[in-house]
């Protein structure tokens, strides 16, 4: 046999002839084509190959829509604050009594069939120069988690700006809805915030393998009193970080219902964030301001979208944040989701689930603007809500500053304490929240495809 | 083992690292039969090229799709049948038939092909040479200096002292009696 050819070397006058059946026709063209891959040159293939790899690589990049890359933006502050939660919780060192609540509960976790949690998070407290300091802190209600089972979950969540993002996941494959209300049924693994998906699972649904795999390292469990929390009688664990430099939660809190051993509520605490750049040291404050070349960041580490209130014409914030109104009394917390009846799965009109613009979260961007603030358009705004919401809310900001890379964290453990990443918000919360079991195609990405609308959606330039 | 026929136990997130992994992998073991499939259809190197990637792109974009319980190389020629199709309404030239029946019909025949045991389509080829080595010696040797040698009708013709007419008929009645030992239908 001879060597293989170049694949130009063919012939076409020899290529087989539309003549016979259909079954011949394919037959004979089935063997041409195999004697053409039989004298392929390897090097033909493999060059076939990387060039799929390149195509495969950019329409990665380029099928990230922009709107993933902002709501990720959006949300990474929280979801770097959350990042290595899955990690925490599976991190329990071997404390027999303590651990064996967790397994317990983990177990009870994965099939315990319907549930919702809320997600808290409570900011850094306020440390600007000029500012108290001792405010208290605002907690507030930034996502819900809808669980089935390991192949069925949703997540809702609202940024201060007003960005929705909904991301779920059922047998079929995950799913995202776009600012449009339409699905993408291929979302990059960047619409899931970190800390609600860890793999396979997520920190509410680890597995017990996925426990004790990860049963090392960093945080000391111990098992406290029985607490009563909602009336409910709960272990209490608790497990603590080693001391040393960490993006983990110091502290994480636990309260496992003794009935069910479903979580009830979870507490990820963070210690309070250095000054790694600001104070008298330098310019920069942690959750104000990122490093040089990222995105300037709420305290809970949510990017803002639009230029800040007192920013340039063109959206280029203050240098120093000396600018930046401060932060009004607020309430303590958005009304929380299960307070909300339209909110509830089960509502009246559920398949045509739409939430109302929460308060302090977000405008109505149907509502004329108000006069601004003294800091600028929008400032009225800022404060309802951790690291306030973006200014220009009466249209997203579609400035070049906010089209920025995407978070330097995402790929590795994110650095707090180095002032490379935004700070963790202080606490974040989970807790278990009534729930009637969801409709069947609640995890649908139809479902939801259809609960935003239009005038919800960020219109894109 | 079948490593195609192994995929459907491999679980499938799209977007992930590991989705892109796993993709990777089952493109790497699908190219060639994807390339065979499509040079059944095509002439055109180039345009098999096109082909190729531009199924192995949509199958990415669409591995939600994917029915894992199914083998991925049929579901993979379904794309390519599709856009074969697609590009045969915009340009005709350099295509061999490729009817509905027709499609369906290799579809049969890489169905067949497949059955037989090899752990990648590069092995399964083996049975061609097998069945080459069976074919008299002036198919054989047609058969060598237009596939192996990329020699034109006429160069070929004139290597072996016959008329274009002739070594016409003695490619095609080659290929028929490979396909025919191939599958396991005699030769």
């Amino acid at each position: 046999m001879s060597e293989p050819t170049d694949r130009h070397e063919f012939d076409p006058s020899l290529l087989p002839e539309p003549t016979g059946d259909a079954a011949h026709r394919a037959r004979e063209q089935f063997v041409h084509a195999l004697l053409r891959a039989q004298h392929e040159a390897p090097a033909e293939r493999e060059a076939r190959l990387a060039r799929l790899g390149r195509a495969l690589r950019a329409d990665e990049a380029r099928s990230r829509p922009v709107w993933i890359a902002r709501r990720w933006h959006a949300m990474s502050g929280v979801a770097a604050a959350a990042a290595l939660v899955a990690l925490v919780i599976l991190g329990f060192p071997a404390q027999q009594s303590a651990i064996a609540v967790v397994q317990a509960s983990i177990r009870a976790q994965q099939s315990a069939g319907d549930r919702r949690y809320e997600v808290r998070v409570i900011a850094q407290t306020p440390s600007r120069a000029g500012e108290s300091g001792d405010a208290a802190p605002e907690e507030r209600a930034v996502a819900t988690v809808d669980a089935r089972d390991s192949d069925h979950l949703l997540l809702q969540a609202r940024t201060p700006w007003g960005d929705r993002l909904v991301v779920g996941r059922n047998p079929k494959g995950s799913w995202a809805i776009k600012p449009d209300g339409t699905i993408d049924e291929y979302p990059p693994a960047q619409a899931w915030p970190r800390w609600a998906n860890f793999g396979t699972s997520t920190i509410l649904l680890s597995t017990v393998e996925d426990v004790l795999q990860a049963l090392e390292k960093s945080h000391t469990l111990t098992r406290g009193k029985v607490e009563s929390y909602d009336g409910v009688t709960c272990d209490r664990v608790t497990a603590r970080r080693e001391p040393g430099p960490s993006p983990q939660p110091e502290v994480i809190e636990l309260w496992i219902d003794r009935g069910s051993r479903q979580i009830r509520r979870m507490e990820l605490v963070w210690p309070s964030m250095p000054r790694p750049m600001g104070g008298e040291f330098g310019a920069r404050e942690p959750g104000l301001r990122g490093p040089e070349g990222q995105e300037p960041r709420g305290p809970d580490g949510f990017a803002p979208r639009g230029p800040r209130p007192g920013g340039s014409p063109g959206g280029r914030p203050p240098i120093d944040g000396s600018e930046r109104p401060p932060r009004p009394a607020q309430p303590m917390m958005d009304p929380p989701l299960r307070e909300r009846p339209e909110a509830r799965p089960d509502a009246p009109g559920d398949e045509h689930y739409r939430p109302p613009p929460r308060e302090g979260m977000r405008p109505d961007p149907r509502r004329p603007m108000e006069a601004p603030g003294p800091g600028g358009v929008g400032q009225e705004m800022r404060g309802s809500g951790m690291g306030g919401p973006g200014p220009g809310m009466g249209g997203p900001s579609r400035g070049g500053r906010h089209r920025g890379p995407r978070p330097e964290f995402l790929g590795g453990p994110p650095d707090f304490a180095g002032g490379r990443h935004p700070p963790p918000p202080r606490k974040m919360v989970f807790v278990l929240v009534p729930s009637s079991p969801f409709a069947d195609n609640w995890f649908d990405a139809a479902t939801h495809a259809q609960s935003i609308p239009e005038s919800e959606s960020d219109p894109e330039p | 083992m079948d490593m195609v026929d192994s995929t459907p136990a491999l679980r499938l997130q799209p977007a992930t690292p590991s989705a892109h992994e796993v993709f990777d992998i089952l493109a790497r073991q699908n190219a060639d039969m994807l390339t065979t499939y499509l040079r059944g259809l095509v002439h055109r190197p180039e345009v098999v090229d096109d082909l190729f990637q531009e199924t192995m792109m949509v199958a990415w974009r669409r591995l939600a799709d994917y029915d894992r319980s199914l083998p991925f190389g049929p579901w993979l020629r379904g794309i390519a049948g599709r856009l074969v199709m697609e590009h045969r309404r915009k340009s005709a030239r350099g295509m061999l038939s490729c009817e509905p029946e027709v499609l369906e019909a290799l579809e049969q025949e890489f169905r067949a092909f497949e059955r037989s045991p090899a752990d990648t389509f590069r092995d399964r080829l083996d049975r061609l040479v097998g069945c080459l080595d069976r074919l008299p010696p002036m198919m054989r040797e047609a058969i060598d200096m237009a596939y192996g040698r990329g020699l034109s009708l006429s160069a070929l013709a004139a290597a072996v002292e016959s008329t274009e007419e002739a070594i016409k008929k003695r490619v095609q009645r080659a290929r028929q009696m490979l396909g025919n030992c191939i599958q396991g239908d005699g030769a």
